[in-house]
Protein backbone atom coordinates (compact mmCIF):
# COMPACT_ATOMS: atom_id res chain seq x y z
CA UNK A 1 0.00 0.00 0.00
CA UNK A 2 1.47 3.23 -0.92
CA UNK A 3 1.79 5.92 1.66
CA UNK A 4 0.71 9.11 0.70
CA UNK A 5 -0.14 10.56 4.27
CA UNK A 6 2.58 13.10 3.75
CA UNK A 7 1.55 14.33 0.49
CA UNK A 8 0.13 17.75 0.20
CA UNK A 9 -3.91 18.36 -1.47
CA UNK A 10 -2.36 19.23 -4.73
CA UNK A 11 0.07 16.50 -4.93
CA UNK A 12 -3.15 14.48 -4.13
CA UNK A 13 -5.33 15.95 -6.29
CA UNK A 14 -3.12 15.06 -9.50
CA UNK A 15 -2.68 11.39 -8.24
CA UNK A 16 -6.42 11.58 -8.67
CA UNK A 17 -6.35 13.23 -11.40
CA UNK A 18 -4.14 10.67 -13.29
CA UNK A 19 -6.47 7.88 -13.32
CA UNK A 20 -3.85 5.38 -12.73
CA UNK A 21 -2.82 2.95 -9.77
CA UNK A 22 -1.93 6.07 -7.72
CA UNK A 23 -5.63 7.60 -7.38
CA UNK A 24 -6.81 4.96 -4.87
CA UNK A 25 -4.87 5.76 -2.61
CA UNK A 26 -4.78 9.51 -2.95
CA UNK A 27 -8.79 9.55 -2.64
CA UNK A 28 -8.47 7.49 -0.11
CA UNK A 29 -6.22 9.75 1.86
CA UNK A 30 -8.15 12.85 0.83
CA UNK A 31 -11.13 11.04 2.01
CA UNK A 32 -9.30 10.24 5.61
CA UNK A 33 -8.13 14.04 5.81
CA UNK A 34 -11.64 15.15 5.11
CA UNK A 35 -14.89 12.61 5.56
CA UNK A 36 -15.23 13.06 9.24
CA UNK A 37 -15.20 17.30 9.31
CA UNK A 38 -18.02 16.98 6.32
CA UNK A 39 -20.17 14.12 8.31
CA UNK A 40 -20.24 16.23 11.16
CA UNK A 41 -21.34 19.46 9.70
CA UNK A 42 -23.72 17.34 7.25
CA UNK A 43 -25.36 15.54 10.33
CA UNK A 44 -25.34 18.57 12.35
CA UNK A 45 -27.22 20.50 9.18
CA UNK A 46 -29.82 18.10 8.79
CA UNK A 47 -30.09 16.12 11.52
CA UNK A 48 -30.09 12.83 10.60
CA UNK A 49 -26.58 10.50 10.80
CA UNK A 50 -28.03 8.72 7.20
CA UNK A 51 -28.84 11.84 5.32
CA UNK A 52 -25.69 13.25 6.67
CA UNK A 53 -24.15 9.80 4.61
CA UNK A 54 -25.72 9.89 1.80
CA UNK A 55 -24.63 13.95 1.61
CA UNK A 56 -21.19 13.18 2.22
CA UNK A 57 -21.04 10.29 -0.35
CA UNK A 58 -22.38 12.51 -3.21
CA UNK A 59 -19.99 14.88 -1.86
CA UNK A 60 -17.29 13.13 -2.63
CA UNK A 61 -18.60 11.50 -5.63
CA UNK A 62 -19.22 15.35 -7.46
CA UNK A 63 -15.48 15.60 -6.01
CA UNK A 64 -14.09 12.93 -7.80
CA UNK A 65 -15.48 13.72 -10.91
CA UNK A 66 -14.74 17.66 -10.70
CA UNK A 67 -10.79 16.42 -10.02
CA UNK A 68 -11.36 14.43 -13.20
CA UNK A 69 -12.03 17.00 -15.25
CA UNK A 70 -9.66 18.83 -13.88
CA UNK A 71 -11.25 21.34 -12.24
CA UNK A 72 -8.99 23.96 -10.36
CA UNK A 73 -8.69 23.29 -6.50
CA UNK A 74 -7.53 26.08 -4.68
CA UNK A 75 -8.29 25.15 -1.36
CA UNK A 76 -9.63 21.31 -1.02
CA UNK A 77 -11.44 21.64 2.07
CA UNK A 78 -13.32 25.01 1.22
CA UNK A 79 -13.97 23.12 -2.19
CA UNK A 80 -15.36 19.91 -0.43
CA UNK A 81 -17.37 21.94 2.04
CA UNK A 82 -19.29 24.09 -0.70
CA UNK A 83 -20.59 21.04 -2.52
CA UNK A 84 -21.42 20.17 1.03
CA UNK A 85 -23.00 23.02 1.95
CA UNK A 86 -24.63 23.21 -1.34
CA UNK A 87 -26.15 19.33 -0.46
CA UNK A 88 -27.32 20.19 2.86
CA UNK A 89 -28.81 22.92 1.79
CA UNK A 90 -30.93 21.45 -0.94
CA UNK A 91 -32.10 18.80 2.02
CA UNK A 92 -33.12 21.22 4.33
CA UNK A 93 -35.21 22.80 1.15
CA UNK A 94 -36.28 19.13 -0.37
CA UNK A 95 -37.26 18.31 3.57
CA UNK A 96 -38.19 21.44 4.60
CA UNK A 97 -36.59 21.56 7.78
CA UNK A 98 -37.33 23.78 10.01
CA UNK A 99 -35.55 25.67 13.09
CA UNK A 100 -36.34 26.44 15.94
CA UNK A 101 -36.47 30.19 16.80
CA UNK A 102 -34.94 31.76 19.83
CA UNK A 103 -37.72 32.50 21.54
CA UNK A 104 -39.43 29.58 21.28
CA UNK A 105 -35.72 27.82 23.09
CA UNK A 106 -36.55 26.51 26.34
CA UNK A 107 -35.19 28.06 29.22
CA UNK A 108 -33.05 26.50 31.59
CA UNK A 109 -33.97 26.84 34.83
CA UNK A 110 -31.23 28.69 36.72
CA UNK A 111 -31.70 27.48 40.23
CA UNK A 112 -31.08 23.26 39.50
CA UNK A 113 -27.93 21.40 38.94
CA UNK A 114 -27.54 21.21 35.22
CA UNK A 115 -25.74 17.81 34.58
CA UNK A 116 -22.95 17.73 31.38
CA UNK A 117 -25.93 16.09 29.36
CA UNK A 118 -28.32 18.70 30.07
CA UNK A 119 -26.26 21.66 29.29
CA UNK A 120 -25.11 19.75 26.14
CA UNK A 121 -28.88 19.21 25.18
CA UNK A 122 -29.42 22.79 25.27
CA UNK A 123 -26.25 23.94 23.98
CA UNK A 124 -27.59 22.31 20.42
CA UNK A 125 -30.63 23.74 20.74
CA UNK A 126 -29.36 26.63 20.98
CA UNK A 127 -27.12 26.48 17.95
CA UNK A 128 -30.32 25.37 16.51
CA UNK A 129 -32.02 28.27 17.25
CA UNK A 130 -28.93 30.96 15.91
CA UNK A 131 -30.01 32.65 12.99
CA UNK A 132 -29.01 31.05 9.77
CA UNK A 133 -25.98 33.30 8.68
CA UNK A 134 -24.84 32.85 12.14
CA UNK A 135 -24.83 29.30 12.58
CA UNK A 136 -23.48 28.09 9.36
CA UNK A 137 -19.83 29.85 9.41
CA UNK A 138 -19.59 28.89 13.13
CA UNK A 139 -20.66 25.38 12.10
CA UNK A 140 -17.99 25.52 9.13
CA UNK A 141 -15.23 26.92 11.88
CA UNK A 142 -15.89 24.12 14.40
CA UNK A 143 -17.09 20.96 13.08
CA UNK A 144 -15.67 21.84 9.33
CA UNK A 145 -12.32 22.68 10.84
CA UNK A 146 -12.07 25.33 7.72
CA UNK A 147 -10.16 28.66 8.41
CA UNK A 148 -11.92 32.26 8.41
CA UNK A 149 -10.64 32.19 4.49
CA UNK A 150 -11.73 28.75 3.39
CA UNK A 151 -15.36 29.95 5.21
CA UNK A 152 -15.27 32.96 3.15
CA UNK A 153 -14.59 30.55 -0.15
CA UNK A 154 -17.23 28.40 0.51
CA UNK A 155 -19.79 30.73 1.64
CA UNK A 156 -19.01 33.43 -0.96
CA UNK A 157 -18.86 36.42 2.06
CA UNK A 158 -16.15 38.94 3.03
CA UNK A 159 -14.02 38.13 5.84
CA UNK A 160 -14.81 41.01 7.94
CA UNK A 161 -18.47 39.67 7.67
CA UNK A 162 -17.64 36.36 8.46
CA UNK A 163 -15.43 37.50 11.15
CA UNK A 164 -18.44 39.37 13.11
CA UNK A 165 -20.90 36.67 12.38
CA UNK A 166 -18.74 33.56 13.90
CA UNK A 167 -18.12 36.18 16.45
CA UNK A 168 -22.03 37.32 17.43
CA UNK A 169 -22.73 33.46 17.21
CA UNK A 170 -20.35 32.76 20.24
CA UNK A 171 -21.88 35.18 22.26
CA UNK A 172 -25.07 34.44 21.46
CA UNK A 173 -24.20 31.05 22.63
CA UNK A 174 -22.48 32.12 25.37
CA UNK A 175 -25.23 34.33 26.42
CA UNK A 176 -27.60 31.44 26.90
CA UNK A 177 -25.39 29.75 29.22
CA UNK A 178 -24.19 32.69 31.29
CA UNK A 179 -27.32 32.25 33.40
CA UNK A 180 -26.26 28.60 34.24
CA UNK A 181 -22.64 30.32 35.59
CA UNK A 182 -24.23 33.49 36.98
CA UNK A 183 -25.64 32.26 40.59
CA UNK B 1 -15.03 47.92 34.08
CA UNK B 2 -13.43 46.41 31.10
CA UNK B 3 -15.56 47.13 27.97
CA UNK B 4 -17.80 43.68 27.60
CA UNK B 5 -16.43 42.85 24.28
CA UNK B 6 -12.67 43.56 25.37
CA UNK B 7 -13.32 40.82 27.67
CA UNK B 8 -14.90 38.55 25.74
CA UNK B 9 -12.07 38.81 22.98
CA UNK B 10 -10.00 38.02 26.23
CA UNK B 11 -11.36 34.82 26.98
CA UNK B 12 -11.50 33.44 23.37
CA UNK B 13 -7.72 34.49 23.24
CA UNK B 14 -6.84 32.52 26.16
CA UNK B 15 -8.89 29.70 25.44
CA UNK B 16 -7.34 29.39 22.01
CA UNK B 17 -3.89 29.63 24.40
CA UNK B 18 -3.35 32.74 21.92
CA UNK B 19 -2.95 35.41 24.87
CA UNK B 20 -0.17 36.74 26.43
CA UNK B 21 1.35 36.11 29.84
CA UNK B 22 -0.02 39.95 30.81
CA UNK B 23 -3.24 39.11 28.68
CA UNK B 24 -3.87 36.48 30.86
CA UNK B 25 -3.27 37.72 34.13
CA UNK B 26 -5.61 40.87 33.09
CA UNK B 27 -8.46 38.50 32.43
CA UNK B 28 -7.65 36.46 35.57
CA UNK B 29 -7.95 40.35 37.58
CA UNK B 30 -11.21 40.85 36.36
CA UNK B 31 -12.42 37.70 37.18
CA UNK B 32 -11.49 37.78 40.44
CA UNK B 33 -13.46 41.02 40.94
CA UNK B 34 -16.44 40.71 38.36
CA UNK B 35 -18.63 36.96 38.92
CA UNK B 36 -20.25 38.45 35.46
CA UNK B 37 -16.87 37.58 33.61
CA UNK B 38 -16.72 34.57 35.97
CA UNK B 39 -19.77 33.20 34.60
CA UNK B 40 -19.13 33.89 30.88
CA UNK B 41 -15.56 32.49 31.05
CA UNK B 42 -17.31 29.36 32.29
CA UNK B 43 -20.26 29.09 29.85
CA UNK B 44 -17.36 30.08 27.48
CA UNK B 45 -15.53 26.73 27.98
CA UNK B 46 -18.27 24.77 28.37
CA UNK B 47 -19.61 25.38 24.93
CA UNK B 48 -15.63 24.45 23.76
CA UNK B 49 -15.85 21.84 25.79
CA UNK B 50 -18.99 20.36 24.02
CA UNK B 51 -17.80 21.10 20.69
CA UNK B 52 -15.21 19.09 21.56
CA UNK B 53 -17.15 16.15 22.53
CA UNK B 54 -19.20 16.55 19.58
CA UNK B 55 -16.07 15.72 17.63
CA UNK B 56 -15.00 13.12 19.35
CA UNK B 57 -17.30 11.60 19.76
CA UNK B 58 -18.37 11.52 15.66
CA UNK B 59 -17.33 8.28 13.88
CA UNK B 60 -18.22 7.49 10.30
CA UNK B 61 -20.53 5.01 9.38
CA UNK B 62 -19.16 1.52 8.24
CA UNK B 63 -18.34 0.47 5.03
CA UNK B 64 -19.21 4.36 3.60
CA UNK B 65 -16.00 4.71 2.00
CA UNK B 66 -16.02 1.11 0.26
CA UNK B 67 -19.45 2.83 -1.41
CA UNK B 68 -18.37 5.43 -2.26
CA UNK B 69 -15.30 4.22 -4.12
CA UNK B 70 -17.61 1.75 -5.49
CA UNK B 71 -19.65 4.09 -7.17
CA UNK B 72 -17.25 5.83 -8.40
CA UNK B 73 -15.45 2.94 -9.98
CA UNK B 74 -19.01 2.09 -11.84
CA UNK B 75 -19.52 5.91 -13.04
CA UNK B 76 -15.82 5.84 -14.19
CA UNK B 77 -14.39 8.66 -11.70
CA UNK B 78 -11.71 6.06 -9.92
CA UNK B 79 -10.04 3.60 -11.80
CA UNK B 80 -10.87 -0.05 -11.41
CA UNK B 81 -7.49 -1.04 -9.32
CA UNK B 82 -5.72 -3.66 -10.34
CA UNK B 83 -6.00 -5.31 -7.15
CA UNK B 84 -9.96 -5.94 -8.07
CA UNK B 85 -8.61 -7.57 -11.16
CA UNK B 86 -6.51 -9.63 -9.08
CA UNK B 87 -8.79 -10.37 -6.63
CA UNK B 88 -10.92 -12.10 -8.99
CA UNK B 89 -8.26 -14.19 -10.55
CA UNK B 90 -6.59 -14.65 -6.88
CA UNK B 91 -10.06 -15.34 -5.58
CA UNK B 92 -10.67 -18.02 -7.76
CA UNK B 93 -6.72 -19.18 -7.10
CA UNK B 94 -6.63 -19.25 -3.70
CA UNK B 95 -10.35 -20.98 -3.42
CA UNK B 96 -8.69 -23.95 -5.74
CA UNK B 97 -5.58 -24.13 -3.86
CA UNK B 98 -7.53 -24.17 -0.67
CA UNK B 99 -9.99 -27.24 -2.54
CA UNK B 100 -6.92 -28.65 -3.88
CA UNK B 101 -5.65 -28.60 -0.16
CA UNK B 102 -8.26 -30.21 1.26
CA UNK B 103 -8.49 -33.07 -1.46
CA UNK B 104 -4.46 -33.63 -1.18
CA UNK B 105 -4.86 -34.13 2.34
CA UNK B 106 -7.86 -36.53 2.29
CA UNK B 107 -6.12 -38.60 0.10
CA UNK B 108 -2.90 -37.88 2.63
CA UNK B 109 -4.71 -38.65 5.24
CA UNK B 110 -6.41 -42.27 3.57
CA UNK B 111 -2.97 -43.08 2.52
CA UNK B 112 -1.39 -42.88 5.55
CA UNK B 113 1.34 -40.71 4.10
CA UNK B 114 2.47 -38.05 6.78
CA UNK B 115 4.97 -36.60 4.57
CA UNK B 116 2.56 -35.99 1.98
CA UNK B 117 0.60 -34.50 3.85
CA UNK B 118 2.71 -32.21 5.72
CA UNK B 119 3.98 -31.48 2.16
CA UNK B 120 0.46 -30.72 1.16
CA UNK B 121 -0.75 -28.85 4.24
CA UNK B 122 2.44 -26.03 3.92
CA UNK B 123 2.25 -25.83 -0.13
CA UNK B 124 -1.48 -25.04 0.85
CA UNK B 125 -0.32 -22.46 3.49
CA UNK B 126 2.27 -21.09 1.07
CA UNK B 127 -0.31 -20.62 -1.81
CA UNK B 128 -2.92 -18.70 0.67
CA UNK B 129 -0.07 -16.51 1.71
CA UNK B 130 1.16 -15.52 -1.77
CA UNK B 131 -2.38 -15.29 -2.21
CA UNK B 132 -2.66 -12.48 0.75
CA UNK B 133 0.58 -10.71 -0.37
CA UNK B 134 -0.83 -10.21 -4.03
CA UNK B 135 -3.89 -8.71 -2.73
CA UNK B 136 -2.52 -6.62 -0.29
CA UNK B 137 -0.11 -5.25 -3.19
CA UNK B 138 -2.72 -4.20 -5.60
CA UNK B 139 -1.08 -0.69 -6.39
CA UNK B 140 2.10 0.71 -8.19
CA UNK B 141 5.51 0.23 -6.44
CA UNK B 142 6.86 1.56 -3.48
CA UNK B 143 8.54 4.27 -4.62
CA UNK B 144 5.80 6.46 -5.96
CA UNK B 145 4.69 6.68 -2.36
CA UNK B 146 7.53 9.78 -1.58
CA UNK B 147 6.76 12.60 0.79
CA UNK B 148 6.10 16.57 -0.67
CA UNK B 149 9.30 17.60 -1.24
CA UNK B 150 11.38 14.79 -2.36
CA UNK B 151 13.39 15.08 -4.76
CA UNK B 152 13.18 12.31 -7.83
CA UNK B 153 15.16 9.44 -8.47
CA UNK B 154 16.85 9.54 -11.73
CA UNK B 155 16.18 5.99 -12.44
CA UNK B 156 12.87 6.74 -12.84
CA UNK B 157 11.44 7.30 -15.93
CA UNK B 158 7.62 6.68 -15.63
CA UNK B 159 6.07 10.04 -16.20
CA UNK B 160 3.33 9.76 -13.64
CA UNK B 161 5.69 8.30 -11.14
CA UNK B 162 7.85 12.03 -11.79
CA UNK B 163 4.50 13.92 -11.18
CA UNK B 164 4.79 13.11 -7.39
CA UNK B 165 8.41 12.82 -7.19
CA UNK B 166 9.33 15.45 -8.82
CA UNK B 167 9.72 18.75 -6.33
CA UNK B 168 7.00 20.12 -5.49
CA UNK B 169 6.53 23.72 -5.18
CA UNK B 170 6.80 24.37 -2.32
CA UNK B 171 9.93 25.82 -3.23
CA UNK B 172 7.87 28.72 -5.18
CA UNK B 173 7.40 31.58 -2.81
CA UNK B 174 3.53 31.22 -3.78
CA UNK B 175 1.08 33.46 -1.72
CA UNK B 176 -1.84 32.34 -0.12
CA UNK B 177 -4.99 32.22 -2.23
CA UNK B 178 -7.07 35.75 -1.92
CA UNK B 179 -10.20 35.17 -0.78
CA UNK B 180 -12.82 35.31 -3.83
CA UNK B 181 -14.31 38.89 -5.14
CA UNK B 182 -17.40 38.29 -3.49
CA UNK B 183 -19.64 40.11 -6.43
CA UNK B 184 -18.87 36.83 -8.15
CA UNK B 185 -21.35 33.89 -7.60
CA UNK B 186 -20.12 31.55 -5.34
CA UNK B 187 -17.59 29.36 -5.34
CA UNK B 188 -18.55 26.44 -6.37
CA UNK B 189 -21.00 28.06 -9.24
CA UNK B 190 -17.99 29.25 -10.23
CA UNK B 191 -16.08 26.14 -10.26
CA UNK B 192 -18.80 24.34 -11.51
CA UNK B 193 -19.51 26.47 -14.63
CA UNK B 194 -16.05 27.41 -15.75
CA UNK B 195 -13.52 25.07 -17.71
CA UNK B 196 -10.22 25.32 -15.50
CA UNK B 197 -7.29 25.43 -17.55
CA UNK B 198 -6.35 21.83 -16.65
CA UNK B 199 -9.35 20.30 -17.96
CA UNK B 200 -7.64 21.17 -21.55
CA UNK B 201 -5.03 18.56 -20.55
CA UNK B 202 -6.56 15.66 -19.11
CA UNK B 203 -9.88 14.52 -19.96
CA UNK B 204 -12.69 13.19 -17.72
CA UNK B 205 -12.39 9.59 -19.07
CA UNK B 206 -8.38 9.09 -17.93
CA UNK B 207 -6.18 10.56 -20.19
CA UNK B 208 -2.64 9.32 -20.81
CA UNK B 209 -4.30 5.89 -19.08
CA UNK B 210 -6.73 5.17 -21.79
CA UNK B 211 -4.33 6.17 -25.12
CA UNK B 212 -3.42 8.98 -25.31
CA UNK B 213 0.57 8.78 -26.31
CA UNK B 214 3.05 8.50 -23.76
CA UNK B 215 5.10 11.44 -24.44
CA UNK B 216 2.14 13.62 -24.68
CA UNK B 217 1.17 12.03 -21.53
CA UNK B 218 4.54 12.82 -19.39
CA UNK B 219 4.36 16.53 -20.92
CA UNK B 220 1.14 16.59 -19.64
CA UNK B 221 1.66 15.58 -16.49
CA UNK B 222 5.03 17.47 -16.00
CA UNK B 223 3.13 20.98 -16.97
CA UNK B 224 0.36 20.12 -14.17
CA UNK B 225 3.19 19.50 -12.06
CA UNK B 226 4.27 23.08 -12.08
CA UNK B 227 0.83 24.87 -11.19
CA UNK B 228 0.30 24.89 -7.35
CA UNK B 229 -3.43 24.25 -7.11
CA UNK B 230 -3.26 24.61 -2.97
CA UNK B 231 -1.31 27.77 -2.63
CA UNK B 232 -2.37 27.59 1.06
CA UNK B 233 -1.11 24.45 1.79
CA UNK B 234 2.34 25.36 -0.30
CA UNK B 235 2.25 28.66 1.90
CA UNK B 236 2.00 26.61 5.42
CA UNK B 237 5.00 24.62 4.21
CA UNK B 238 6.89 28.27 3.93
CA UNK B 239 6.24 30.50 6.80
CA UNK B 240 3.66 31.59 9.45
CA UNK B 241 0.11 31.93 7.60
CA UNK B 242 -1.86 35.12 7.84
CA UNK B 243 -3.39 35.99 10.73
CA UNK B 244 -6.37 35.91 8.45
CA UNK B 245 -6.39 32.24 7.53
CA UNK B 246 -5.61 30.95 11.00
CA UNK B 247 -8.30 29.30 12.62
CA UNK B 248 -7.94 29.23 16.20
CA UNK B 249 -10.66 27.48 17.32
CA UNK B 250 -10.04 24.97 15.27
CA UNK B 251 -6.75 24.45 16.12
CA UNK B 252 -7.68 24.05 20.00
CA UNK B 253 -10.31 21.63 18.90
CA UNK B 254 -8.02 19.72 16.49
CA UNK B 255 -9.37 16.54 14.83
CA UNK B 256 -7.07 13.36 15.85
CA UNK B 257 -4.18 13.22 13.12
CA UNK B 258 -5.91 9.57 11.95
CA UNK B 259 -9.12 9.56 11.54
CA UNK B 260 -10.44 5.68 12.11
CA UNK B 261 -12.74 4.77 9.58
CA UNK B 262 -13.91 1.77 11.24
CA UNK B 263 -13.86 0.27 15.19
CA UNK B 264 -11.04 -0.75 16.25
CA UNK B 265 -12.09 -3.81 18.32
CA UNK B 266 -14.38 -6.64 17.22
CA UNK B 267 -15.85 -9.90 19.05
CA UNK B 268 -16.62 -12.22 17.11
CA UNK B 269 -18.62 -16.00 17.80
CA UNK B 270 -18.31 -18.22 14.97
CA UNK B 271 -19.97 -21.20 14.47
CA UNK B 272 -19.33 -24.04 11.96
CA UNK B 273 -20.14 -27.82 10.34
CA UNK B 274 -17.50 -29.49 10.08
CA UNK B 275 -16.45 -32.72 8.50
CA UNK B 276 -12.96 -34.36 9.88
CA UNK B 277 -10.63 -36.87 8.44
CA UNK B 278 -9.14 -39.43 10.37
CA UNK B 279 -5.82 -40.28 9.74
CA UNK B 280 -6.03 -43.97 9.79
CA UNK B 281 -8.34 -44.09 6.80
CA UNK B 282 -11.84 -44.79 8.96
CA UNK B 283 -15.03 -42.70 7.42
CA UNK B 284 -15.08 -38.46 7.65
CA UNK B 285 -16.99 -37.98 10.41
CA UNK B 286 -19.16 -34.91 10.64
CA UNK B 287 -19.16 -32.33 14.08
CA UNK B 288 -19.50 -28.60 15.02
CA UNK B 289 -17.18 -26.17 15.64
CA UNK B 290 -17.74 -23.04 18.18
CA UNK B 291 -15.43 -20.20 18.47
CA UNK B 292 -14.98 -17.08 19.88
CA UNK B 293 -12.43 -14.39 18.91
CA UNK B 294 -11.34 -10.97 19.91
CA UNK B 295 -9.03 -9.00 17.67
CA UNK B 296 -7.33 -5.22 17.37
CA UNK B 297 -7.31 -3.80 13.87
CA UNK B 298 -3.35 -2.87 13.66
CA UNK B 299 -3.81 -1.19 10.36
CA UNK B 300 -6.65 -0.17 7.65
CA UNK B 301 -6.94 -4.14 6.44
CA UNK B 302 -5.00 -5.79 9.41
CA UNK B 303 -6.01 -7.11 12.65
CA UNK B 304 -4.70 -9.47 14.92
CA UNK B 305 -6.53 -11.61 17.55
CA UNK B 306 -7.43 -14.26 20.16
CA UNK B 307 -9.91 -17.03 19.99
CA UNK B 308 -10.89 -19.95 21.71
CA UNK B 309 -12.65 -23.01 20.04
CA UNK B 310 -14.13 -25.86 20.76
CA UNK B 311 -14.71 -28.68 18.08
CA UNK B 312 -16.91 -31.53 18.42
CA UNK B 313 -15.78 -34.86 16.18
CA UNK B 314 -15.29 -38.17 17.39
CA UNK B 315 -11.55 -39.19 17.06
CA UNK B 316 -9.84 -41.78 17.96
CA UNK B 317 -6.63 -42.17 20.20
CA UNK B 318 -4.08 -44.23 21.35
CA UNK B 319 -2.23 -43.01 24.87
CA UNK B 320 1.11 -44.03 25.65
CA UNK B 321 0.09 -47.25 27.61
CA UNK B 322 -1.26 -48.40 24.57
CA UNK B 323 -4.79 -48.17 25.43
CA UNK B 324 -7.32 -46.97 22.94
CA UNK B 325 -10.14 -43.92 23.91
CA UNK B 326 -12.52 -41.92 21.61
CA UNK B 327 -12.42 -38.33 22.62
CA UNK B 328 -15.01 -36.24 21.14
CA UNK B 329 -14.66 -33.01 22.00
CA UNK B 330 -11.35 -30.35 22.27
CA UNK B 331 -10.88 -27.34 23.06
CA UNK B 332 -7.94 -25.48 21.80
CA UNK B 333 -6.80 -21.48 21.79
CA UNK B 334 -5.59 -19.12 18.89
CA UNK B 335 -3.94 -16.06 17.81
CA UNK B 336 -5.12 -15.59 14.09
CA UNK B 337 -4.17 -12.90 11.82
CA UNK B 338 -7.35 -11.14 9.40
CA UNK B 339 -6.65 -9.66 6.36
CA UNK B 340 -10.13 -7.84 5.14
CA UNK B 341 -10.00 -5.31 2.21
CA UNK B 342 -12.57 -2.96 1.97
CA UNK B 343 -13.11 -4.50 -1.99
CA UNK B 344 -16.83 -4.68 -3.10
CA UNK B 345 -16.94 -7.15 -4.83
CA UNK B 346 -20.65 -7.17 -4.83
CA UNK B 347 -21.99 -4.50 -3.09
CA UNK B 348 -22.27 -4.23 0.60
CA UNK B 349 -20.05 -7.61 0.65
CA UNK B 350 -16.13 -7.28 1.39
CA UNK B 351 -13.87 -10.16 1.54
CA UNK B 352 -11.37 -11.44 4.36
CA UNK B 353 -8.95 -13.76 5.33
CA UNK B 354 -7.65 -15.24 7.96
CA UNK B 355 -4.80 -17.60 9.55
CA UNK B 356 -5.25 -18.78 12.86
CA UNK B 357 -2.48 -21.00 14.49
CA UNK B 358 -2.85 -22.69 18.21
CA UNK B 359 -3.08 -25.59 20.16
CA UNK B 360 -4.19 -27.81 23.03
CA UNK B 361 -2.89 -30.03 25.41
CA UNK B 362 -3.50 -32.60 22.98
CA UNK B 363 -1.37 -30.46 19.74
CA UNK B 364 -1.21 -27.67 17.60
CA UNK B 365 -3.36 -26.33 15.09
CA UNK B 366 -3.19 -24.47 11.69
CA UNK B 367 -5.99 -23.02 10.29
CA UNK B 368 -6.49 -20.86 7.65
CA UNK B 369 -9.78 -19.22 6.22
CA UNK B 370 -11.72 -17.04 3.87
CA UNK B 371 -15.16 -15.79 2.84
CA UNK B 372 -17.05 -12.68 2.53
CA UNK B 373 -18.58 -9.88 5.31
CA UNK B 374 -21.21 -7.66 5.33
CA UNK B 375 -21.98 -4.90 8.21
CA UNK B 376 -24.63 -3.29 9.26
CA UNK B 377 -23.65 -0.40 11.77
CA UNK B 378 -21.52 -1.90 14.47
CA UNK B 379 -22.42 -5.29 13.16
CA UNK B 380 -20.94 -7.99 10.96
CA UNK B 381 -22.16 -11.33 9.44
CA UNK B 382 -19.88 -13.28 7.55
CA UNK B 383 -20.00 -16.39 5.83
CA UNK B 384 -16.44 -18.75 4.70
CA UNK B 385 -14.77 -21.93 5.11
CA UNK B 386 -12.01 -23.32 6.91
CA UNK B 387 -9.24 -25.39 6.47
CA UNK B 388 -7.90 -26.90 9.79
CA UNK B 389 -4.68 -29.23 10.11
CA UNK B 390 -4.66 -31.02 13.40
CA UNK B 391 -0.65 -32.69 14.52
CA UNK B 392 -1.23 -34.87 17.61
CA UNK B 393 0.32 -37.88 19.24
CA UNK B 394 -0.98 -41.22 18.86
CA UNK B 395 0.24 -44.47 19.53
CA UNK B 396 3.41 -43.30 20.27
CA UNK B 397 3.81 -41.12 17.05
CA UNK B 398 3.32 -37.91 15.65
CA UNK B 399 -0.25 -37.58 13.38
CA UNK B 400 -1.92 -35.73 11.10
CA UNK B 401 -5.68 -34.57 11.02
CA UNK B 402 -7.64 -32.48 9.38
CA UNK B 403 -11.29 -30.59 8.87
CA UNK B 404 -13.01 -29.00 6.82
CA UNK B 405 -15.67 -26.69 7.54
CA UNK B 406 -17.84 -23.96 6.26
CA UNK B 407 -17.96 -20.86 9.00
CA UNK B 408 -20.97 -18.71 9.80
CA UNK B 409 -20.00 -15.30 12.00
CA UNK B 410 -21.08 -12.85 13.97
CA UNK B 411 -18.97 -10.04 15.37
CA UNK B 412 -19.30 -7.01 17.28
CA UNK B 413 -17.25 -4.01 15.95
CA UNK B 414 -16.84 -0.63 18.73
Amino acid sequence: MQDVTHHTDPDLLLAIRAADDRSEPAFREVYRRYARRLFLYAAKVTGSQQSARDIVQDVFLKFLQKVREGEVVDSTAAYLMTINRNLCLNHKRDSRLEYMEPDVLPEIPVESDHDAEEIRRHLGLALNALPEQYREPLMMQVYGGLSYAEICEATGESLPTIRHRISRAKQRLRDILIPLFAQ
Amino acid sequence: MQPHSHISDLIERYLDHAASVEEANELFDVMATDASVRAEFQAASMIRDNFAADIRETVLPDMMYADIVSAARAAGTLPVSEGITALAGAASGGMSTVATAVQSTTLAIHGSSLVGLVASAASAIVALAVTTVVLTTPHGPDHVARPSGATMDAASTDASTQALQSPLPNAIPVPPSPVPDRTEPSSSKRSLNHPSPASTFLSADGSSANGVAEEEASAMVAAITTVPTNARTIDLSLSEPPADDLNTEASSLALEPYLNIAPPFVARFTTAPLTAYSFEGGPATSGVNLSAEFEVRFADHHAVGVGLHHDAFPMTIIDASGSERTVATMTWASMHYRFAPEWTIVPGLTPWMQVAAGGSSRGMVLSPSLGLQQSFSNITVGMGASLMGFVYQSDDAWRVASRTALRVELGYRW
